[in-house]
Protein backbone atom coordinates (compact mmCIF):
# COMPACT_ATOMS: atom_id res chain seq x y z
CA UNK A 1 0.00 0.00 0.00
CA UNK A 2 1.21 3.50 -0.86
CA UNK A 3 -0.44 6.45 0.81
CA UNK A 4 0.06 10.20 0.62
CA UNK A 5 -1.61 12.19 3.37
CA UNK A 6 -1.76 15.97 2.89
CA UNK A 7 1.64 15.93 1.19
CA UNK A 8 3.19 19.20 0.08
CA UNK A 9 6.35 19.36 -1.96
CA UNK A 10 8.10 21.87 -4.19
CA UNK A 11 11.55 22.32 -5.67
CA UNK A 12 11.57 26.04 -4.89
CA UNK A 13 10.26 28.00 -1.95
CA UNK A 14 6.85 29.53 -2.61
CA UNK A 15 6.46 27.41 -5.75
CA UNK A 16 4.81 24.21 -4.52
CA UNK A 17 4.47 21.36 -6.96
CA UNK A 18 2.13 19.39 -4.73
CA UNK A 19 -0.04 20.96 -2.08
CA UNK A 20 -2.00 18.82 0.37
CA UNK A 21 -1.88 15.86 -1.98
CA UNK A 22 -3.87 12.80 -0.92
CA UNK A 23 -3.45 9.47 -2.61
CA UNK A 24 -4.09 5.85 -1.70
CA UNK A 25 -2.84 3.02 -3.85
CA UNK A 26 -3.75 -0.46 -2.61
CA UNK A 27 -1.58 -3.42 -3.61
CA UNK A 28 -2.34 -5.86 -6.38
CA UNK A 29 -2.90 -3.33 -9.15
CA UNK A 30 -1.15 -1.75 -12.10
CA UNK A 31 -1.60 2.00 -12.04
CA UNK A 32 -1.25 4.28 -15.04
CA UNK A 33 0.06 7.69 -14.02
CA UNK A 34 -0.74 10.26 -16.67
CA UNK A 35 -0.11 13.96 -16.88
CA UNK A 36 1.27 16.72 -19.05
CA UNK A 37 4.97 17.59 -19.00
CA UNK A 38 5.86 19.15 -15.66
CA UNK A 39 2.69 17.90 -13.98
CA UNK A 40 4.78 16.14 -11.32
CA UNK A 41 4.66 12.49 -12.40
CA UNK A 42 8.38 11.78 -12.02
CA UNK A 43 8.52 13.78 -8.77
CA UNK A 44 5.67 11.70 -7.38
CA UNK A 45 7.57 8.50 -8.20
CA UNK A 46 10.72 9.91 -6.58
CA UNK A 47 8.74 10.78 -3.46
CA UNK A 48 7.56 7.16 -3.30
CA UNK A 49 11.14 5.96 -3.62
CA UNK A 50 12.42 8.38 -0.97
CA UNK A 51 14.65 10.25 -3.41
CA UNK A 52 12.68 13.40 -2.60
CA UNK A 53 11.34 14.35 0.81
CA UNK A 54 7.85 15.73 1.46
CA UNK A 55 7.97 19.20 2.99
CA UNK A 56 4.67 18.65 4.78
CA UNK A 57 2.40 15.68 5.27
CA UNK A 58 3.04 11.98 5.52
CA UNK A 59 4.04 9.43 2.92
CA UNK A 60 3.79 5.75 3.73
CA UNK A 61 5.12 3.01 1.51
CA UNK A 62 4.62 -0.56 2.73
CA UNK A 63 3.95 0.92 6.19
CA UNK A 64 7.30 2.73 6.24
CA UNK A 65 8.40 6.29 5.67
CA UNK A 66 10.44 6.26 2.45
CA UNK A 67 12.44 9.35 3.47
CA UNK A 68 14.07 7.27 6.22
CA UNK A 69 15.67 5.30 3.39
CA UNK A 70 15.80 2.05 5.26
CA UNK A 71 17.56 -0.64 3.22
CA UNK A 72 14.68 -3.03 3.91
CA UNK A 73 12.29 -0.69 2.12
CA UNK A 74 14.75 0.31 -0.62
CA UNK A 75 15.19 -3.36 -1.46
CA UNK A 76 11.42 -3.58 -2.07
CA UNK A 77 11.30 -0.64 -4.50
CA UNK A 78 12.75 -0.46 -7.97
CA UNK A 79 12.35 2.61 -10.12
CA UNK A 80 13.25 2.62 -13.78
CA UNK A 81 13.58 6.29 -14.66
CA UNK A 82 13.08 7.91 -18.04
CA UNK A 83 16.78 8.81 -18.00
CA UNK A 84 18.57 5.81 -16.71
CA UNK A 85 22.16 4.86 -16.00
CA UNK A 86 23.98 1.67 -16.79
CA UNK A 87 27.71 1.38 -16.14
CA UNK A 88 30.13 0.28 -18.85
CA UNK A 89 30.57 -3.37 -18.03
CA UNK A 90 29.40 -6.80 -19.14
CA UNK A 91 25.85 -7.81 -18.21
CA UNK A 92 27.25 -10.62 -16.05
CA UNK A 93 29.39 -8.19 -14.05
CA UNK A 94 26.44 -5.80 -13.73
CA UNK A 95 24.44 -8.64 -12.18
CA UNK A 96 27.29 -9.50 -9.80
CA UNK A 97 27.52 -5.88 -8.67
CA UNK A 98 23.87 -4.93 -8.31
CA UNK A 99 21.66 -8.04 -8.03
CA UNK A 100 22.78 -9.05 -4.49
CA UNK A 101 21.24 -5.84 -3.13
CA UNK A 102 17.80 -7.21 -4.03
CA UNK A 103 17.16 -10.37 -1.99
CA UNK A 104 14.34 -11.59 -4.24
CA UNK A 105 16.32 -11.18 -7.45
CA UNK A 106 15.87 -14.20 -9.70
CA UNK A 107 18.75 -14.79 -12.09
CA UNK A 108 16.94 -17.32 -14.27
CA UNK A 109 13.99 -14.95 -14.58
CA UNK A 110 16.41 -12.22 -15.69
CA UNK A 111 17.91 -14.40 -18.41
CA UNK A 112 14.44 -15.44 -19.58
CA UNK A 113 13.44 -11.78 -19.94
CA UNK A 114 16.67 -11.00 -21.77
CA UNK A 115 15.98 -13.88 -24.13
CA UNK A 116 12.44 -12.67 -24.74
CA UNK A 117 13.72 -9.16 -25.44
CA UNK A 118 16.33 -10.70 -27.76
CA UNK A 119 19.35 -9.31 -25.93
CA UNK A 120 22.53 -11.37 -25.87
CA UNK A 121 23.27 -12.29 -22.25
CA UNK A 122 27.06 -12.08 -22.69
CA UNK A 123 26.89 -8.62 -24.23
CA UNK A 124 28.88 -5.66 -23.00
CA UNK A 125 26.57 -2.82 -21.95
CA UNK A 126 28.77 -0.30 -23.77
CA UNK A 127 28.04 -1.98 -27.10
CA UNK A 128 24.25 -1.95 -26.75
CA UNK A 129 21.90 0.61 -28.26
CA UNK A 130 19.82 2.73 -25.88
CA UNK A 131 16.75 0.57 -26.63
CA UNK A 132 18.70 -2.60 -25.81
CA UNK A 133 20.06 -1.01 -22.64
CA UNK A 134 16.51 -0.22 -21.63
CA UNK A 135 15.59 -3.85 -22.22
CA UNK A 136 18.45 -4.98 -19.95
CA UNK A 137 17.35 -2.60 -17.22
CA UNK A 138 13.70 -3.60 -17.64
CA UNK A 139 14.67 -7.26 -17.34
CA UNK A 140 16.65 -6.40 -14.23
CA UNK A 141 13.77 -4.39 -12.77
CA UNK A 142 11.30 -7.21 -13.34
CA UNK A 143 13.67 -9.90 -12.04
CA UNK A 144 14.24 -7.95 -8.79
CA UNK A 145 10.71 -9.02 -7.80
CA UNK A 146 10.31 -5.96 -5.61
CA UNK A 147 6.88 -5.27 -4.14
CA UNK A 148 6.86 -1.85 -5.72
CA UNK A 149 7.88 -1.28 -9.29
CA UNK A 150 7.94 2.29 -10.58
CA UNK A 151 8.31 2.63 -14.33
CA UNK A 152 8.79 6.07 -15.81
CA UNK A 153 8.21 6.01 -19.58
CA UNK A 154 9.13 2.32 -19.82
CA UNK A 155 8.19 1.90 -23.48
CA UNK A 156 10.26 4.83 -24.76
CA UNK A 157 12.97 3.54 -27.08
CA UNK A 158 11.44 0.06 -27.22
CA UNK A 159 10.71 -1.42 -30.65
CA UNK A 160 7.19 -2.63 -31.53
CA UNK A 161 7.68 -6.35 -30.70
CA UNK A 162 9.35 -5.39 -27.41
CA UNK A 163 6.39 -3.25 -26.39
CA UNK A 164 4.18 -6.30 -26.80
CA UNK A 165 6.63 -8.42 -24.79
CA UNK A 166 6.71 -5.74 -22.13
CA UNK A 167 2.93 -5.73 -21.78
CA UNK A 168 2.87 -9.50 -21.50
CA UNK A 169 5.65 -9.63 -18.90
CA UNK A 170 4.07 -6.93 -16.76
CA UNK A 171 0.65 -8.57 -16.82
CA UNK A 172 2.27 -11.88 -15.77
CA UNK A 173 4.10 -10.16 -12.96
CA UNK A 174 1.27 -8.55 -11.03
CA UNK A 175 0.23 -10.32 -7.85
CA UNK A 176 -1.89 -9.41 -4.80
CA UNK A 177 1.07 -7.96 -2.85
CA UNK A 178 2.67 -5.89 -5.61
CA UNK A 179 2.12 -2.39 -6.90
CA UNK A 180 3.22 -1.35 -10.34
CA UNK A 181 3.01 2.31 -11.31
CA UNK A 182 3.62 3.15 -14.94
CA UNK A 183 4.05 6.77 -15.87
CA UNK A 184 3.85 7.29 -19.59
CA UNK A 185 2.81 9.58 -22.40
CA UNK A 186 2.50 6.60 -24.72
CA UNK A 187 -0.71 5.37 -23.19
CA UNK A 188 -1.93 3.61 -26.35
CA UNK A 189 0.90 1.10 -25.72
CA UNK A 190 -0.39 0.35 -22.26
CA UNK A 191 -4.16 0.72 -22.07
CA UNK A 192 -4.82 -3.04 -21.99
CA UNK A 193 -2.48 -3.42 -19.06
CA UNK A 194 -3.74 -0.89 -16.56
CA UNK A 195 -6.16 -1.51 -13.69
CA UNK A 196 -6.43 2.11 -12.58
CA UNK A 197 -5.79 5.53 -14.05
CA UNK A 198 -4.40 8.48 -12.13
CA UNK A 199 -4.25 11.83 -13.89
CA UNK A 200 -2.06 14.57 -12.46
CA UNK A 201 -2.46 18.16 -13.51
CA UNK A 202 -0.56 21.09 -12.03
CA UNK A 203 0.38 19.09 -8.97
CA UNK A 204 -3.16 17.90 -8.26
CA UNK A 205 -4.78 14.56 -8.81
CA UNK A 206 -7.74 15.43 -10.98
CA UNK A 207 -8.79 11.88 -11.77
CA UNK A 208 -8.30 8.53 -10.07
CA UNK A 209 -10.56 5.66 -11.07
CA UNK A 210 -10.29 2.03 -11.95
CA UNK A 211 -10.77 0.90 -15.55
CA UNK A 212 -13.90 -0.87 -14.40
CA UNK A 213 -15.37 2.38 -13.08
CA UNK A 214 -14.36 4.19 -16.26
CA UNK A 215 -16.17 1.69 -18.45
CA UNK A 216 -19.13 1.79 -16.10
CA UNK A 217 -19.52 5.56 -16.30
CA UNK A 218 -18.20 6.47 -19.71
CA UNK A 219 -18.99 5.40 -23.21
CA UNK A 220 -16.48 5.65 -26.06
CA UNK A 221 -17.92 5.81 -29.55
CA UNK A 222 -16.81 6.66 -33.07
CA UNK A 223 -19.34 8.48 -35.24
CA UNK A 224 -18.93 9.36 -38.90
CA UNK A 225 -20.46 12.84 -38.42
CA UNK A 226 -19.80 15.59 -35.89
CA UNK A 227 -21.94 14.82 -32.85
CA UNK A 228 -24.31 17.23 -31.18
CA UNK A 229 -22.14 19.03 -28.61
CA UNK A 230 -24.91 18.80 -25.99
CA UNK A 231 -24.95 15.03 -26.19
CA UNK A 232 -21.24 14.34 -25.65
CA UNK A 233 -18.74 15.19 -22.95
CA UNK A 234 -15.82 15.39 -25.32
CA UNK A 235 -15.22 14.87 -29.00
CA UNK A 236 -12.10 14.59 -31.10
CA UNK A 237 -11.56 14.13 -34.82
CA UNK A 238 -10.00 10.75 -35.59
CA UNK A 239 -9.37 8.94 -38.88
CA UNK A 240 -12.76 7.73 -40.08
CA UNK A 241 -14.90 10.13 -38.06
CA UNK A 242 -15.19 11.49 -34.55
CA UNK A 243 -14.27 9.79 -31.32
CA UNK A 244 -16.76 10.82 -28.66
CA UNK A 245 -16.86 10.41 -24.94
CA UNK A 246 -20.26 10.44 -23.35
CA UNK A 247 -21.93 9.28 -20.16
CA UNK A 248 -22.62 5.58 -20.20
CA UNK A 249 -26.40 5.34 -20.16
CA UNK A 250 -26.31 1.63 -20.81
CA UNK A 251 -28.07 1.98 -24.15
CA UNK A 252 -25.19 1.29 -26.43
CA UNK A 253 -22.08 -0.90 -25.93
CA UNK A 254 -18.93 1.16 -25.53
CA UNK A 255 -15.84 0.67 -27.65
CA UNK A 256 -12.56 -0.16 -25.87
CA UNK A 257 -11.47 2.74 -23.63
CA UNK A 258 -9.24 5.19 -25.43
CA UNK A 259 -6.98 6.59 -22.74
CA UNK A 260 -5.74 9.43 -24.91
CA UNK A 261 -9.31 10.66 -25.40
CA UNK A 262 -10.00 10.14 -21.71
CA UNK A 263 -6.88 12.10 -20.77
CA UNK A 264 -7.74 14.98 -23.10
CA UNK A 265 -11.32 15.02 -21.84
CA UNK A 266 -10.28 14.99 -18.17
CA UNK A 267 -7.66 17.71 -18.57
CA UNK A 268 -10.09 19.86 -20.59
CA UNK A 269 -13.19 19.34 -18.42
CA UNK A 270 -12.00 17.92 -15.10
CA UNK A 271 -14.99 18.99 -13.05
CA UNK A 272 -17.61 17.76 -15.53
CA UNK A 273 -15.99 14.33 -15.77
CA UNK A 274 -15.47 14.00 -12.02
CA UNK A 275 -19.04 15.15 -11.41
CA UNK A 276 -20.25 12.27 -13.55
CA UNK A 277 -18.44 9.78 -11.33
CA UNK A 278 -19.50 11.35 -8.03
CA UNK A 279 -23.10 11.87 -9.22
CA UNK A 280 -23.38 8.21 -10.07
CA UNK A 281 -21.94 7.31 -6.67
CA UNK A 282 -24.51 9.52 -4.93
CA UNK A 283 -27.28 7.80 -6.89
CA UNK A 284 -25.91 4.45 -5.84
CA UNK A 285 -25.83 5.52 -2.19
CA UNK B 1 17.15 -7.32 5.58
CA UNK B 2 18.97 -5.46 8.39
CA UNK B 3 18.13 -1.79 8.72
CA UNK B 4 21.22 -1.07 10.83
CA UNK B 5 24.82 -1.56 9.79
CA UNK B 6 25.42 -4.75 7.85
CA UNK B 7 28.88 -6.13 7.03
CA UNK B 8 27.37 -8.14 4.19
CA UNK B 9 26.00 -5.03 2.48
CA UNK B 10 29.26 -3.18 3.09
CA UNK B 11 31.04 -6.06 1.35
CA UNK B 12 28.66 -5.78 -1.61
CA UNK B 13 29.21 -2.02 -1.80
CA UNK B 14 32.98 -2.46 -1.60
CA UNK B 15 32.89 -4.92 -4.47
CA UNK B 16 30.68 -2.65 -6.56
CA UNK B 17 32.75 0.46 -5.82
CA UNK B 18 36.02 -1.33 -6.47
CA UNK B 19 34.79 -2.73 -9.79
CA UNK B 20 33.66 0.73 -10.79
CA UNK B 21 36.86 2.50 -9.90
CA UNK B 22 39.48 -0.16 -10.53
CA UNK B 23 40.22 0.65 -14.18
CA UNK B 24 40.79 4.37 -13.56
CA UNK B 25 42.58 3.61 -10.30
CA UNK B 26 44.92 1.17 -12.04
CA UNK B 27 45.67 3.69 -14.79
CA UNK B 28 46.45 6.48 -12.29
CA UNK B 29 48.60 4.17 -10.13
CA UNK B 30 50.30 2.77 -13.25
CA UNK B 31 51.19 6.27 -14.44
CA UNK B 32 52.52 7.08 -10.96
CA UNK B 33 54.82 4.07 -10.92
CA UNK B 34 55.89 4.67 -14.51
CA UNK B 35 57.05 8.16 -13.52
CA UNK B 36 58.83 6.66 -10.52
CA UNK B 37 60.51 4.01 -12.67
CA UNK B 38 61.59 6.52 -15.35
CA UNK B 39 63.09 8.74 -12.66
CA UNK B 40 64.88 5.76 -11.18
CA UNK B 41 66.15 4.67 -14.58
CA UNK B 42 67.36 8.18 -15.39
CA UNK B 43 69.13 8.42 -12.03
CA UNK B 44 70.66 4.98 -12.48
CA UNK B 45 71.93 5.92 -15.94
CA UNK B 46 73.59 9.00 -14.47
CA UNK B 47 75.05 6.84 -11.75
CA UNK B 48 76.46 4.36 -14.23
CA UNK B 49 77.95 7.00 -16.50
CA UNK B 50 79.23 9.32 -13.77
CA UNK B 51 80.23 7.34 -10.74
CA UNK B 52 80.53 3.75 -11.87
CA UNK B 53 83.51 1.96 -10.29
CA UNK B 54 84.27 5.04 -8.21
CA UNK B 55 81.21 4.93 -5.99
CA UNK B 56 79.43 1.58 -6.01
CA UNK B 57 76.62 2.89 -3.78
CA UNK B 58 73.64 4.60 -5.36
CA UNK B 59 74.12 8.33 -4.99
CA UNK B 60 72.42 9.63 -1.86
CA UNK B 61 71.01 12.64 -3.68
CA UNK B 62 69.35 10.38 -6.25
CA UNK B 63 67.99 8.22 -3.47
CA UNK B 64 66.42 11.25 -1.77
CA UNK B 65 64.92 12.36 -5.08
CA UNK B 66 63.30 8.96 -5.48
CA UNK B 67 61.98 8.94 -1.92
CA UNK B 68 60.63 12.48 -2.22
CA UNK B 69 59.09 11.60 -5.55
CA UNK B 70 57.49 8.56 -3.96
CA UNK B 71 55.94 10.80 -1.30
CA UNK B 72 54.65 13.29 -3.88
CA UNK B 73 53.24 10.53 -6.08
CA UNK B 74 51.67 8.75 -3.13
CA UNK B 75 49.87 11.93 -2.12
CA UNK B 76 48.90 13.12 -5.62
CA UNK B 77 47.78 9.70 -6.90
CA UNK B 78 45.86 9.14 -3.67
CA UNK B 79 44.11 12.49 -3.86
CA UNK B 80 43.18 11.97 -7.51
CA UNK B 81 41.92 8.47 -6.65
CA UNK B 82 39.85 9.93 -3.77
CA UNK B 83 38.51 12.70 -5.99
CA UNK B 84 37.02 10.21 -8.45
CA UNK B 85 35.49 8.08 -5.69
CA UNK B 86 32.13 9.81 -5.90
CA UNK B 87 31.86 9.91 -9.68
CA UNK B 88 28.48 8.24 -9.02
CA UNK B 89 27.13 11.65 -8.07
CA UNK B 90 28.11 13.50 -11.26
CA UNK B 91 24.99 12.93 -13.38
CA UNK B 92 21.43 12.86 -12.04
CA UNK B 93 20.42 9.36 -13.25
CA UNK B 94 23.72 7.93 -12.02
CA UNK B 95 23.34 9.66 -8.67
CA UNK B 96 19.77 8.42 -8.29
CA UNK B 97 20.89 4.91 -9.15
CA UNK B 98 23.59 5.09 -6.48
CA UNK B 99 21.50 6.77 -3.79
CA UNK B 100 18.60 4.35 -4.21
CA UNK B 101 20.79 1.27 -3.72
CA UNK B 102 19.42 -0.67 -0.74
CA UNK B 103 22.12 0.20 1.80
CA UNK B 104 22.43 2.79 4.55
CA UNK B 105 24.21 6.09 3.93
CA UNK B 106 26.84 5.11 6.47
CA UNK B 107 27.57 1.88 4.58
CA UNK B 108 27.83 3.78 1.32
CA UNK B 109 30.18 6.31 2.87
CA UNK B 110 32.20 3.66 4.70
CA UNK B 111 32.74 1.71 1.50
CA UNK B 112 34.26 4.75 -0.26
CA UNK B 113 36.30 5.69 2.81
CA UNK B 114 37.71 2.19 3.20
CA UNK B 115 38.67 2.11 -0.47
CA UNK B 116 40.37 5.50 -0.51
CA UNK B 117 41.75 5.89 3.03
CA UNK B 118 42.67 2.30 3.88
CA UNK B 119 42.85 0.07 0.80
CA UNK B 120 44.64 2.61 -1.40
CA UNK B 121 47.55 3.41 0.99
CA UNK B 122 48.06 -0.28 1.73
CA UNK B 123 48.03 -1.18 -1.96
CA UNK B 124 50.27 1.74 -2.91
CA UNK B 125 52.82 1.00 -0.17
CA UNK B 126 52.89 -2.69 -1.05
CA UNK B 127 53.37 -1.81 -4.70
CA UNK B 128 56.15 0.56 -3.70
CA UNK B 129 57.80 -2.24 -1.76
CA UNK B 130 57.64 -4.49 -4.83
CA UNK B 131 58.95 -1.61 -6.92
CA UNK B 132 61.84 -1.12 -4.46
CA UNK B 133 62.78 -4.80 -4.69
CA UNK B 134 62.59 -4.53 -8.46
CA UNK B 135 64.88 -1.48 -8.41
CA UNK B 136 67.24 -3.28 -6.07
CA UNK B 137 67.36 -6.27 -8.42
CA UNK B 138 67.96 -4.03 -11.45
CA UNK B 139 70.74 -2.19 -9.57
CA UNK B 140 72.30 -5.49 -8.46
CA UNK B 141 72.35 -6.76 -12.03
CA UNK B 142 74.25 -3.61 -13.01
CA UNK B 143 76.58 -3.80 -10.05
CA UNK B 144 75.08 -0.84 -8.20
CA UNK B 145 73.93 -1.12 -4.60
CA UNK B 146 70.49 0.48 -4.35
CA UNK B 147 69.33 1.83 -1.00
CA UNK B 148 65.61 1.11 -0.72
CA UNK B 149 63.14 2.82 1.56
CA UNK B 150 61.91 0.31 4.19
CA UNK B 151 58.14 -0.05 4.30
CA UNK B 152 58.05 0.55 8.05
CA UNK B 153 60.31 3.58 8.01
CA UNK B 154 59.02 6.48 10.16
CA UNK B 155 59.16 8.63 7.04
CA UNK B 156 56.59 6.36 5.35
CA UNK B 157 54.30 6.59 8.37
CA UNK B 158 54.62 10.37 8.41
CA UNK B 159 53.68 10.58 4.74
CA UNK B 160 50.78 8.18 5.38
CA UNK B 161 49.50 10.38 8.21
CA UNK B 162 49.71 13.44 5.92
CA UNK B 163 47.80 11.45 3.36
CA UNK B 164 45.02 10.60 5.83
CA UNK B 165 44.64 14.23 6.93
CA UNK B 166 44.48 15.70 3.44
CA UNK B 167 42.63 12.73 1.94
CA UNK B 168 39.65 13.55 4.16
CA UNK B 169 39.52 17.00 2.52
CA UNK B 170 39.53 15.46 -0.95
CA UNK B 171 36.83 12.99 0.11
CA UNK B 172 34.69 15.89 1.26
CA UNK B 173 35.45 17.63 -2.04
CA UNK B 174 34.46 14.49 -3.97
CA UNK B 175 31.04 14.39 -2.28
CA UNK B 176 30.40 18.13 -2.44
CA UNK B 177 31.84 18.87 -5.89
CA UNK B 178 31.87 15.53 -7.71
CA UNK B 179 32.60 16.99 -11.16
CA UNK B 180 36.32 17.78 -11.74
CA UNK B 181 36.57 17.33 -8.00
CA UNK B 182 40.38 17.24 -7.71
CA UNK B 183 40.94 20.71 -9.15
CA UNK B 184 37.84 22.21 -7.52
CA UNK B 185 38.94 20.92 -4.10
CA UNK B 186 42.41 22.42 -4.56
CA UNK B 187 40.91 25.74 -5.70
CA UNK B 188 38.45 25.87 -2.79
CA UNK B 189 41.19 24.78 -0.35
CA UNK B 190 43.57 27.52 -1.52
CA UNK B 191 40.73 30.04 -1.36
CA UNK B 192 39.88 29.04 2.21
CA UNK B 193 43.52 29.17 3.32
CA UNK B 194 43.91 32.66 1.81
CA UNK B 195 40.72 33.84 3.54
CA UNK B 196 41.82 32.26 6.85
CA UNK B 197 45.23 33.95 6.62
CA UNK B 198 43.64 37.29 5.84
CA UNK B 199 41.25 36.96 8.78
CA UNK B 200 44.09 35.84 11.10
CA UNK B 201 46.22 38.79 10.01
CA UNK B 202 43.31 41.15 10.38
CA UNK B 203 42.63 39.91 13.91
CA UNK B 204 46.34 40.20 14.75
CA UNK B 205 46.45 43.68 13.27
CA UNK B 206 43.48 44.71 15.42
CA UNK B 207 45.05 43.24 18.58
CA UNK B 208 48.60 44.40 17.89
CA UNK B 209 48.49 47.10 15.20
CA UNK B 210 52.25 47.74 15.35
CA UNK B 211 52.89 44.22 13.99
CA UNK B 212 51.16 44.93 10.74
CA UNK B 213 52.38 48.52 10.50
CA UNK B 214 53.07 49.19 6.87
CA UNK B 215 55.18 46.08 6.31
CA UNK B 216 53.58 42.72 6.04
CA UNK B 217 50.38 40.78 6.30
CA UNK B 218 52.19 37.59 7.12
CA UNK B 219 51.07 35.53 10.02
CA UNK B 220 53.59 33.35 11.76
CA UNK B 221 54.17 31.69 15.08
CA UNK B 222 57.39 33.57 15.90
CA UNK B 223 55.58 36.12 18.09
CA UNK B 224 58.21 38.71 17.21
CA UNK B 225 57.43 42.09 18.71
CA UNK B 226 55.56 40.56 21.64
CA UNK B 227 56.95 41.14 25.10
CA UNK B 228 57.36 37.48 25.97
CA UNK B 229 60.35 35.96 27.85
CA UNK B 230 62.64 33.86 25.65
CA UNK B 231 61.84 30.48 27.25
CA UNK B 232 58.10 31.11 26.90
CA UNK B 233 58.63 32.35 23.38
CA UNK B 234 60.37 29.04 22.52
CA UNK B 235 57.55 27.09 24.16
CA UNK B 236 54.87 29.07 22.31
CA UNK B 237 56.65 29.07 18.97
CA UNK B 238 57.84 25.50 18.77
CA UNK B 239 56.61 23.12 21.43
CA UNK B 240 53.06 24.38 21.77
CA UNK B 241 52.80 25.18 18.06
CA UNK B 242 53.94 21.71 17.09
CA UNK B 243 51.67 19.99 19.64
CA UNK B 244 48.70 22.09 18.61
CA UNK B 245 49.36 21.21 14.99
CA UNK B 246 49.43 17.50 15.83
CA UNK B 247 46.22 17.74 17.87
CA UNK B 248 44.61 19.79 15.10
CA UNK B 249 45.56 17.18 12.49
CA UNK B 250 44.32 14.30 14.67
CA UNK B 251 40.98 16.02 15.18
CA UNK B 252 40.79 17.49 11.71
CA UNK B 253 40.88 14.19 9.84
CA UNK B 254 37.94 12.47 11.63
CA UNK B 255 35.92 15.69 11.72
CA UNK B 256 36.28 16.32 7.98
CA UNK B 257 35.62 12.64 7.28
CA UNK B 258 32.45 12.89 9.36
CA UNK B 259 31.42 16.06 7.49
CA UNK B 260 31.83 14.15 4.20
CA UNK B 261 29.42 11.53 5.59
CA UNK B 262 26.91 14.25 6.51
CA UNK B 263 27.33 15.75 3.05
CA UNK B 264 26.51 12.38 1.47
CA UNK B 265 23.43 12.16 3.68
CA UNK B 266 22.45 15.63 2.53
CA UNK B 267 22.85 14.57 -1.11
CA UNK B 268 20.11 12.01 -0.53
CA UNK B 269 17.58 14.68 0.28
Amino acid sequence: MISFDQVSFGYRARQPLFENLNLELPSGQIYGLLGKNGAGKSSLLRLVQGLLYAQRGQIEVLNQNPSERQPALLSEIFRLGEDFYLPNMKIERYLKNYAPFYPKFDRSQFYTYLYEFEVEKNAHLKQLSSGQKKKVLLSFALACNTQILLLDEPTNALDIPSKRQFRRLISDLISYDRIIIISSHQIRDLHSLLDSIIILDQGKIIFQHSMMEIMEHLNFQVTPYPPNEYEVLYCERVPGGYMTLQPNLGIEDSLEADLEILFNAVTSFPEEIEHLFTKENHHAQ
Amino acid sequence: MHSSFSIERLGLLLRKDFNQIRKTGLIITGVGFLILFLTFYHSLSNELTGYYNQNPNFNYHNFRTLVDLFAVLFLVVGFVFTSIAYSDLIRVPKAQNYLSLPATTFEKWMSKWLLTAVAFPIAFLLLYQVFSWFCYAVGQSMGVEIITLPLFDPYVWRITSYYLVFQSIFLLGAVSLPKVSFFKTIAVGIGLVVVALLVANLVLWIIKPELGHGVSWQFDFSFSGWRIPDEKRYFLSYQLGSSLLKIFCCLFFPIIAFVSYLKLKEREA
